[in-house]
């Protein structure tokens, strides 16, 4: 274990650095223990005088399962394709709260506080980063939760917990392919709302725009079949970086691309989910500034399209339907 | 405050928040009461030696710097005297370092015995300095370029611009630190938000900064703010401007403090509509002993 030449520095004890450094603190003094020594403290228990908190990152599906068992919560699954803003647009909704901006909604509390942080990180001038970007979600973050509790703006205490897992735009491809890896989705089976994304840098382009059109059918094709009673879902399509569409030479067309995408999804899929609604959103668009009031409309309607179902009166007893422990997670 | 019975007031804050500057401005205050319902000191702790320096300082006008990590910070004791109803009560109000709270938020820990002092504690203020910016500013998109392509360069490539837990912004802290406080606690805890250094408030112009503590935290800290209404019943807030000092610490600035006849006037206190000297407005307030009915931001 290091030890510090801070007197106060409970680091050789806690492991906790006193400065919060992780690494490259100034103070801490090289470790020349005995090997042997370093055997006999590698198996003492961990200290118990600290107190743990939650860790601030995404939550896995067990930590989720608490808050589901807990308090009435909505579970949103956003997918889509890599790099068509899913984890963006998320990123987005966190620091719109951190702004203040939202009008219905006060902030009420987060687990996931640095997640968001994290997610919005190469949008900040601190990052040093030339021009806005964000990190994109990779094949571990798989069925783990961004967490946001909020209440309604004027209600005393009406509050939501909601849920929302990114499907890794590099599984996409993967749920398309096979059914079975899209049966394993379990964000997609526990899930109250389905947001499929719908990238319009690719729809602006005459060769991809096949394929992004494909895929979206094709996605919620297989959600129809893979997914248990598909109709008490709810699917949301964002047509994302809608700044292509907007910026593009040959904007109407572009337009009209995505309009006659949106029909054809209408008249697939009405009547196989619980409802079906469009939006057209840039979060972190070129040339302009964020769509905030769609992005606003459209957080809205995460939590108020389906009435929030209450938690049981068996407080602490799962729900099967809505725990992770039913699918195997634990 | 009929008993006097020991209990304990947390200064809750990140670092250069302006907690010392606060406990030594209210160890000056409590010479005497401000006014007829104020408090005082009934006796003198037994061991001063962490104030009684300071305090010096701060009258000779001198700034109280960032004080060194290196050396212990034993708690602070207050023996205060309310004439007005002829009680007395001890409080100790423990100096945490500022670095603590951060090294908290970054381990996601606190040792126990913290933990424990906050359990049981009367109350807190929480300080936020006024300068201090809530968010990690955005980057603006220079103009529209045409799609790039869609595969990128992976992000372990740019280690540069990787997220450290450390860099999350002031306003995340500060709320991660009370949800931390809300995971222990069983009882509602009483915040007192001191927003420190309202002196450079005073002086700013008002069409760029709010002259109402209530405003100010609601437009510079939203999520904090926020996060303190929703959840006013595990944290019954009020929001003070506080300066300590009473202005800066440049040599003209030291003069105009030092030029006072009486050192407490330096003090700045706003508490909704009400300004005035007594730095023990907050822990009135802690301690129930505070009218409602003058505050604007209940």
């Amino acid at each position: 274990m290091p030890t510090c030449s801070q007197p106060n520095c409970p680091i050789a004890t806690t492991g906790a650095c006193l400065e919060g450094h992780t690494q490259g603190c100034p103070y801490l003094v090289a470790d020349n223990a005995d090997p042997s020594e370093q055997v006999i403290e590698a198996i003492e228990p961990y200290p118990s005088e600290m107190y743990h908190f939650h860790s601030g990152e995404k939550l896995t599906g067990d930590e989720a399962s608490r808050i589901m068992n807990a308090v009435p919560a909505r579970v949103v699954l956003c997918a889509g394709a890599q790099s068509a803003g899913k984890t963006t647009l998320l990123a987005r909704i966190g620091e719109l709260f951190r702004a203040g901006t939202f009008k219905r909604f006060r902030f009420a509390g987060s687990k996931t506080l640095c997640a968001f942080e994290r997610a919005s990180w190469l949008a900040t001038i601190a990052s040093g980063a030339d021009n806005p970007d964000t990190k994109r979600s990779h094949r571990v973050e798989k069925d783990t939760f961004y967490h946001l509790q909020v209440k309604r703006l004027g209600s005393v205490e009406h509050r939501f917990d909601v849920l929302i897992s990114d499907l890794p735009g590099e599984l996409f491809p993967e749920v398309l392919a096979t059914k079975e890896i899209c049966g394993e989705q379990l964000a997609l089976a526990c899930a109250d709302h389905l947001v499929l994304f719908v990238d319009c840098a690719s729809m602006i382009d005459s060769a991809k725009r096949h394929d992004e059109r494909d895929s979206a059918l094709s996605f919620l094709e297989q959600v129809v079949e893979c997914r248990h009673e598909p109709d008490l879902l709810y699917v949301t399509v964002v047509f994302s970086r809608w700044d292509y569409v907007l910026n593009h030479q040959n904007q109407d067309r572009s337009a009209r691309n995505c309009s006659s995408l949106e029909v054809e999804l209408r008249d697939r899929f009405s009547t196989a989910f619980c409802g079906l609604r469009f939006f057209r959103i840039a979060a972190r668009p070129k040339g302009m500034d964020p769509t905030d009031m769609e992005i606003q409309g459209f957080f809205k309607h995460l939590l108020e399209a389906i009435p929030m179902l209450p938690v049981p009166k068996t407080c602490g007893v799962p729900r099967p339907a809505r725990d992770f422990c039913a699918f195997g997670v634990r | 405050m009929s008993t006097p019975n020991e209990s304990t007031i947390l200064m809750v804050g990140l670092a250069d928040t302006g907690k010392t500057n606060f406990l030594v401005g209210l160890d000056v205050i409590l010479d005497k009461p401000v006014d007829q319902d104020g408090l005082c000191h009934s006796n003198r702790a037994d061991d001063r030696s962490y104030v009684q320096p300071l305090r010096r300082k701060w009258l000779l006008g001198e700034e109280i710097g960032h004080s060194s990590r290196q050396a212990s910070k034993p708690t602070h004791q207050l023996i205060l005297h309310h004439p007005a109803s002829g009680s007395k009560a001890t409080f100790s109000i423990p100096d945490h370092y500022g670095e603590t709270f951060d090294s908290q938020f970054v381990t996601r820990s606190m040792q126990q015995d913290f933990a424990s002092q906050l359990k049981h504690a009367t109350g807190i203020v929480l300080f936020l300095h006024c300068k201090d910016q809530a968010d990690n500013e955005l980057l603006d998109h220079p103009t529209f370029v045409e799609p790039t392509p869609i595969i990128k360069v992976p992000d372990e490539a740019s280690d540069k611009n990787k997220w450290m837990i450390e860099f999350a912004c002031k306003q995340v802290k500060v709320v991660d630190i009370l949800q931390f406080v809300a995971e222990i606690r069983e009882t509602p805890l009483p915040v007192a938000v001191a927003i420190s250094a309202w002196d450079l408030v005073e002086k700013a112009p008002a069409s760029l900064t709010p002259k109402t503590p209530s405003s100010f935290i609601a437009k510079q800290w939203p999520l904090l703010s926020q996060f303190l209404e929703s959840n006013s019943k595990a944290f019954p807030f009020r929001v003070f401007g506080v300066s300590a000092r009473g202005g800066g610490s440049t040599p003209d600035e030291i003069k105009r403090l030092t030029d006072l006849d009486d050192a407490r006037e330096r003090v700045i206190i706003v508490d909704g509509d009400h300004r005035s000297n007594d730095l023990s407005r907050p822990v009135r307030w802690l301690l129930g002993m505070l009218d409602t009915l003058d505050s604007s931001n209940a």
